[in-house]
């Protein structure tokens, strides 16, 4: 398995950024890790960097029911940004929703690598970093 | 001049050969002089009126025509005797002898003699009530259905929006606490570091969650508008009385209060407008910009049928551009502070909508927010 530099993590609920940034320690999966409760500034820090590769997310786990700017409008925005960003990010939808229609709208999206229903354990948060790509 | 009757007898048989369509029961004929008296008719014209024959003969036409119609039949006639029309043919009711109602299609063509001048009308008049009443009927069946359709269009929406919310709202904070219970079981984090960590988020989890549930139990409680009482109420009452309220709540009350009720009251729930009004109001005072004194504009005015009013502060507003349906949406709340985001602005678009109304917002970051309302926008569409 693949240990990562950078993790993103986009998600305005603190207790499941506590869980993943937990994890992520324990098991030493990341060197560092960025936190944002919401979107938008993510996508402030995204643009910032874009030029910066070494700096940018290796993998961002995002949230979809967020105030203001939810994990959809996030990833509209990403794509019209993504040709700019010197880097091919996986993103990770991790969502309470049940509901398999955002599921399928999950799909719609190239840069969506996967999609993921809490609550966030181990097992979940191990699935993901194996599916990154070596 | 000639007496109408005489010319009348003199002309018609020989004229017009109208003796086989005078005589079949499908169409009504008659004859009226050019001042609108009855000169002769037939038996089919006679049984939809409901009289004999010899008791219309002589009758004038207002004698069996409704008063509703009385303007636009003279004003045909008249059409007809400036000579800028030859014919024309309408629909109208009849008050038969009995006096109810039949429907009726009425062709009118006037006569001419040889220097072009009216001698008389010929009317020809077929039944069409059974079918006008069956069009009225189902017609206003149509509107029935169209209102019950939109009715269930929106509760389905409303139900769409619950499932939305136990998805989102009540799982998501379940769903940390397993979390947090399975990462405390994992053991890979120390005990004795962690406790107050975990205790302090726990309590925040269960609080927030029992908020959730206290928001979508009142969401649940606003009732349809066919359910809720409504009275004419006046904005500048409901809006002392809001103020009155906020007395003693809002911590900072001084600010500027621009008001320009152009539409003075709404027929509406006296209870709901209250609280639509007060979540605006403090929503304002609570994001208020620290650079300026606060200023709060409120109008009302009446447009194309809708009732609208414009509630517009110049606090901190919000970046709308990139998403503007999530300012009314219920949001997880993981503190416990019951005036978190969020909350108002849903309770709010929940009242609006129940009342068949539209609510939406403008913004600009730090120029401040402008919600319209459009009270009776259902009503319309």
């Amino acid at each position: 398995m693949k240990i990562i530099e950078n993790l993103c993590i986009i998600d305005d609920d603190r207790i499941c950024q506590f869980i993943i940034k937990t994890y992520a320690k324990a098991k030493a999966l990341a060197k560092h890790t960025h936190i944002f409760a919401d979107a938008s500034s993510a996508l402030e820090y995204l643009k910032s960097m874009s030029d910066n590769t070494p700096q940018l997310p290796d993998l961002i786990m995002l949230d979809i029911n967020m105030p203001i700017m939810d994990g959809w409008s996030f990833l509209d925005e990403y794509q019209k940004l993504s040709p700019w960003i010197n880097k091919k990010i996986p993103i990770f939808l991790i969502t309470s929703s049940i509901q398999e229609e955002d599921k399928m709208k999950a799909k719609q999206y190239n840069d969506v690598a996967g999609f993921y229903i809490k609550p966030i354990n181990e097992e979940l948060i191990m699935n993901i970093f194996h599916q990154l790509p070596n | 001049m000639k007496d109408p009757k005489s010319i009348f007898i003199n002309s018609v048989w020989k004229e017009n050969k109208l003796e086989a369509l005078y005589n079949t029961p499908l169409i009504g004929v008659a004859f009226s002089s050019k001042q609108g008296y009855v000169l002769e008719l037939n038996q089919q014209y006679a049984d939809m009126l409901g009289y004999t024959r010899r008791e219309l003969v002589g009758t004038f036409w207002t004698d069996f025509s409704p008063p509703e119609y009385k303007e636009l039949t003279l004003n045909l006639y008249h059409r007809l005797l400036k000579k800028e029309i030859s014919c024309f043919t309408y629909e109208k009711e009849y008050i038969r002898k009995d006096k109810s109602r039949i429907w009726v299609e009425i062709s009118v063509q006037s006569k001419k003699n040889e220097f072009d001048n009216i001698e008389y009308f010929i009317v020809l008049a077929r039944d069409i009530d059974d079918r006008k009443k069956t069009l009225l009927k189902l017609d206003a069946e149509m509107k029935q259905n169209e209102a019950l359709i939109s009715k269930l269009k929106f509760q389905n929406e409303q139900l769409k929006e619950f499932a939305n919310l136990i998805s989102h709202n009540l799982r998501a904070p379940v769903g940390s606490m397993i979390g947090l219970l399975e990462l405390y079981d994992s053991g890979i984090v120390d005990y004795k570091q962690s406790i107050g960590v975990f205790s302090e988020q726990y309590r925040n989890l269960t609080y927030s969650l029992l908020d959730t549930i206290n928001t979508i139990g009142s969401a649940l409680d606003i009732k349809d508008r066919s359910e809720v009482k409504k009275e004419k109420v006046s904005f500048k009452e409901i809006l002392n009385t809001v103020i009155i309220s906020l007395l003693g709540k809002a911590k900072d009350l001084d600010f500027d209060l621009i008001t320009d009720f152009e539409l003075e009251e709404i027929t509406y729930s006296k209870s709901y407008l209250i609280s639509i009004i007060q979540n605006l109001l403090s929503n304002s005072l609570k994001y208020r910009s620290t650079e300026r004194k606060l200023r709060v504009e409120i109008k009302t005015y009446y447009t194309n049928e809708q009732e609208i009013m414009e509630f517009s502060d110049n606090g901190t507003g919000i970046n709308l551009e990139q998403n503007s349906r999530n300012i009314f949406g219920l949001h997880k709340t993981f503190h416990t502070n019951k005036d978190s985001k969020g909350v108002g602005l849903f309770l709010t678009r929940k009242h609006v909508e129940a009342m068949g109304g539209k609510i939406f917002a403008e913004s600009k970051q730090n120029y401040g927010i402008k919600f319209t309302l459009i009270f009776n926008y259902h009503e319309n569409h």
